[in-house]
């Protein structure tokens, strides 16, 4: 029987009883029922009536509480604006930063079994970190005879082009290389067509297939189904596109997202600037492997580091000690490639990982705020509740109604949080996907891209803890002031009731401004940081210099042929009117990579080798230094006549030559490195020191005349020094460039302050993020101060009355109050002070030209904090001074 | 919420029907004779506001419901006063009580 048909009988059930009633009193069936009728009035109305009453009992009991707490949030707009602000803030900054974290550390790849999969590492006793192994097309079939442990190992190339042409438009195209079982052994089918497959992968430059990724699809063929059999040409070379990858898939370098793939056969139609990498020892592939099912990593590790140590004999068949030193030392290294690979991942882990914790600290401010507000407000609306009890509301029913007010402002808060991380994960995505362009194709950029968004798990989550810390603090306190008779409430005098919380919200504020000191002590050291590293000497002219970077490799043309573009782009451009000069080198400064060479390996006459500096060798053209603004500081400079044919030469930096050379004079000293015969270089010079990588760069720089080794020049930084404004000029060596060489790619052009920016991307990333929160939770904490302060002058205006009737003066109830706010504040301080010393000891190694317990930095956070703490406490303290005795009086 | 229609103030009918039931489990037209008897004929309980009464009080929990049979052998619905309902019909008895107290108070000293 459902309701309605119940409903129906229940009434007429009714109907039935009041006719034999009447039928009783003796009046006729007929008239009984008539009357009955009557009496119960529209049957129909009453059904209604009470089908609405089941409904929609709760519904509207839930829709009045929520219209009443939006009133009361409107009513108090400071008290809202702060809590919705506070719990936005925090549930805004951990929903960003975890959806990063999410992406580059955490997801999954979208290939079958993603666990199994695992990539090679090596960690040498030079290295401060493992870094991950390139090698040859012959050692990945190596690796892949272990099949006691490997079901498949493959090797995968990301390169970026700039000459891609779809449908005769050129354009950028970001191109991985990748071995025939690539696809099959990460169990990637394709959503068109099919993917590549190891019949694609046979004969070295017999394969111009390609499988384009679904973005590369939509952007360049407009989703267009007919895409097969189309062709998308590289370095004039066409590729006939053979399938789309899922949307899902974009490679398995994580922030690096492929636009197409094409088999490794192809490799030196596709990098021409690399000619010999399919030969036996090029080094270029990436490896990736797929565990066999129930083989441990370690296992696996094992077995492979045997081949490992091959690979190494294989190239030194007769080491050196030191070789032989060196080969010992290396250890292979499998990680998870669960994840995918990620270059940055190293990098960027630790810059996270301080920016998590920086925004953990603002979720607990926030939650401390929230809670703070709440409890003072609780009690304010003490004697609100208590009438509302004395007219009948039932005690649950005033608990759900506070409860619907925390819930009320934790959704609100959230979606203000919600837009925050909308906005911050744009933010964020957008800072790390700049970052200086690695010459070398085979060097990752320090960059990112990624489709990131809002994660909604990481929302739901911290939306919950910010509701449940306001559900926690809203009610109970509202229990606790339940329990209590309700007389003295009502009579006006709440301060019995007052006294504890106000301790609860003392006890609050006092971590808060710990909290806040950390975070701005933390701030200022990342910004001294910034400041260090930007005004670091950089051993060049900044002003009026433009760097040109650009790949002549991607052209096709090979040792001498590359000589002479490089010199013809040297020249032409110094031509330009507003140029004064123009050097070039193999290398740009600020690369941000850097890698090198060991000093021991070099040899000098009459010198032990000598172990502890990073070398490494750059082919730079005359008027290289003079363009640059680096000094000669002994020696010349290299000229045209430094040919092949020529002696060879060799400009050392004076921190090379301090350490090899110590006081002694190098110049006309010979120089070799492993695999010269004799010692064929003549250091003709010695010049300053500028930085190639970073600004902390230190390492040992060995010059040498691009003529003499021409295929360096396969990449190239130009340096143009203008008479004006270097950005000005861009277009216009933009063009030139073109006109030698359409297929000229040109990477970048910036200038020296905008390529400072893009090395110091993660530098620049936490300066600036942990100021911005620094300065956010100073202000939350100064408003939870002040709360707490104004709160506790006016619950006690009635006390502040009397001691001024008494004879206190006004100054005195001024510094009586103040010395109540800085007791808090230095109570904060003293706790925020002691955890700083602790942790910023852990920062250390992301510091540079600053101590993690720099007085000044320490001392001027201190300052900050008391001077907004005294500010905070001024304004209650004034008020408080301002009582007029009779009216406190009054009050009471 | 739908405005019980009576001559009752808001909230009152909710009293008097739980302690109507209070005694034992009645169906509605007893309850609604119940109120009118005892009140010596003073209240008249409409059906227009007891019936949507009684299925809110039900739905909120302060009566359970069953079905049974009258004296006069018809099928009826019979409503008795839940744990929860006596817990309510106590509180609101206290509330009254206190109300009704201070309004004669007022009532007394207002001449």
């Amino acid at each position: 029987m459902n309701n309605e048909s119940k409903l129906d009988k229940e009434l007429r059930a009714h109907v039935a009883q009041q006719v034999e009633e009447y039928v009783a009193t003796g009046m006729s069936r007929e008239e009984a029922e008539r009357r009955a009728r009557l009496d119960f009035g529209g049957v129909e109305q009453v059904k209604e009536e009470c089908r609405e009453a089941r409904s929609t009992a709760w519904l509207s009991e839930i829709a009045r509480d929520l219209r009443y707490g939006l009133r009361t949030l409107r009513k108090n707009p400071g008290f809202t604006a702060v809590a919705v602000l506070s719990i936005a803030l925090g549930i805004g900054a951990n929903t960003t930063m975890f959806s990063v974290i999410d992406v580059l550390m955490l997801r999954d790849l979208p290939v079958r079994n993603p666990g199994q999969l695992v990539s090679f590492f090596e960690s040498s006793p030079d290295a401060n970190r493992p870094g991950e192994i390139v090698t040859s097309y012959q050692r990945i079939k190596n690796w892949a005879a272990l099949t006691r442990v490997f079901s498949d190992v493959a090797g995968v190339c990301l390169i970026d082009r700039s000459n891609v042409q779809v449908d005769g438009n050129v354009g950028q195209a970001r191109v991985a290389l990748v071995t025939g079982n690539y696809f099959p052994m990460l169990g990637v089918g394709a959503f068109l067509g099919r993917p590549l497959t190891p019949d694609d992968d046979r004969v070295p430059g017999g394969h111009p297939v390609a499988m384009i990724s679904y973005s590369y699809w939509k952007s360049s063929f407009s989703g267009n189904g007919s895409v097969l059999g189309k062709t998308v040409t590289l370095n004039g070379a066409a590729y006939a596109i053979v399938g789309v990858a899922p949307q899902s898939f974009t490679g398995d370098w994580v922030g690096r997202p492929a636009d197409f793939w094409i088999p490794a056969m192809q490799q030196a139609q596709a990098m021409p600037e690399f000619p010999t990498a399919l030969s036996k020892n090029g080094s270029w592939l990436r490896t990736l492997a797929r565990l066999r099912p129930g083989v441990t990593i370690a296992e696996a590790q094992a077995a492979a580091q045997i081949v490992h140590q091959g690979h190494y004999l294989e190239t030194w068949p007769h080491p050196t000690p030191q070789q032989a030193q060196f080969m010992a030392h290396s250890q292979l290294l499998l990680r998870s490639a669960a994840a995918g690979f990620s270059g940055q991942r190293d990098a960027y882990a630790q810059s996270l990982s301080i920016l998590t914790i920086v925004v953990g600290l603002i979720l607990m401010i926030a939650c401390v705020n929230v809670a703070n507000l709440l409890l003072a407000r609780s009690a304010a609306r003490q004697r609100e509740m208590a009438v509302r009890l004395a007219i009948g509301a039932g005690r649950a029913r005033i608990l759900r109604q506070l409860l619907t007010e925390s819930v009320l402002l934790a959704g609100i808060g959230g979606s203000v949080g919600l837009l925050f991380s909308l906005w911050g994960t744009k933010a964020l995505a957008n800072a790390v996907a700049s970052g200086p362009v690695p010459t070398d194709a085979r060097l990752a950029s320090s960059w990112l891209s990624f489709d990131l968004h809002p994660d909604w798990r990481v929302f739901a989550f911290t939306a919950g803890a910010c509701m449940i810390a306001g559900i926690l603090f809203g009610l109970a306190p509202a229990l606790r002031s339940m329990r209590t008779s309700l007389s003295p409430a009502l009579a006006g005098r709440g301060a019995p009731m007052g006294s504890g919380r106000l301790n609860a919200g003392k006890m609050l504020a006092i971590p808060q401004v710990a909290t806040s000191l950390l975070l701005l002590i933390g701030a200022g050291l990342f910004l001294r940081t910034l400041y260090n590293l930007k005004s670091q000497n950089l051993g060049i002219d900044r002003q009026h210099l433009l760097l040109v970077w650009t790949a002549p490799g991607q052209t096709g043309r090979q040792s001498a042929a590359l000589a002479s573009l490089a010199r013809t782009v040297q020249e032409r451009l110094a031509s330009l009117p507003g140029v004064v000069s123009a050097g070039f080198a193999n290398k740009g400064f600020l690369e941000s990579w850097e890698g090198g060479g060991l000093s021991e390996f070099i040899k000098i006459p009459g010198k032990p080798p000598k172990p502890g500096l990073l070398m490494m060798r750059v082919a730079a053209s005359p008027k290289f230094f003079e363009t640059a603004g680096m000094p000669l500081l002994r020696g010349r400079d290299f000229t045209e006549r430094d040919t092949q044919e020529a002696p060879q030469v060799m400009i050392l930096n004076e921190a090379a030559a301090t350490f090899l050379f110590g006081s002694e004079d190098p110049i006309g000293k010979r120089f070799a490195i492993p695999g010269d015969n004799g010692y064929p270089y003549e250091i003709i010079g010695v010049v300053a020191n500028a930085k190639l990588g970073t600004p902390q760069d230190r390492r040992g720089v060995e010059y040498v005349p691009y003529r003499q080794i021409p295929n360096l020049m396969r990449t190239m930084c130009v340096e143009v020094r203008t008479s004006g404004n270097p950005s000005g000029m861009s277009a216009r060596v933009r063009e030139e460039l073109r006109s030698i060489d359409p297929n000229l790619p040109v990477l970048k052009i910036d200038t020296v302050e905008e390529q400072l920016n893009d090395v110091l991307t993660q530098e620049r990333l936490i300066a600036n993020v942990s100021a911005g929160f620094g300065a956010l939770a100073l202000l939350l904490a100064s408003l939870g101060l002040y709360g707490v302060v104004s709160y506790s002058v006016s619950r006690r205006t009635s006390e502040i009355g009397v001691r001024m009737a008494l004879g206190a003066t006004s100054g005195g109830v001024l510094g009586m109050v103040f010395r109540e706010t800085m007791t808090l504040a230095v109570a904060g301080i003293a706790l925020g002070t002691t955890a700083a010393f602790a942790l910023t000891r852990l920062i250390a190694s992301r510091l540079f030209g600053v101590a993690p317990a720099d007085l000044f930095t320490f001392s001027a956070a201190i300052l900050v904090i008391i001077s907004v703490a005294a500010l905070a406490g001024f304004v209650p303290a004034r008020r408080a001074s301002r009582v007029e005795p009779v009216e406190a009086l009054r009050y009471e | 919420m739908p405005t019980p229609k009576g001559d009752l103030l808001q909230g009152t009918l909710d009293l008097l029907i739980l302690k109507t039931v209070a005694l034992g489990p009645l169906h509605g037209y007893l309850i609604a004779q119940r109120i009118r008897q005892i009140s010596k004929e003073v209240l008249q309980v409409r059906q227009g506001s007891l019936y949507p009464a009684l299925h809110r009080l039900e739905e909120r929990g302060l009566l359970d419901a069953e079905w049974g049979t009258t004296e006069t052998g018809r099928e009826a619905k019979f409503y008795k006063l839940s744990r929860k309902g006596r817990a309510q019909l106590d509180r609101e008895t206290a509330t009254w009580d206190q109300m009704a107290r201070a309004i004669y108070a007022i009532l007394q000293t207002a001449e």
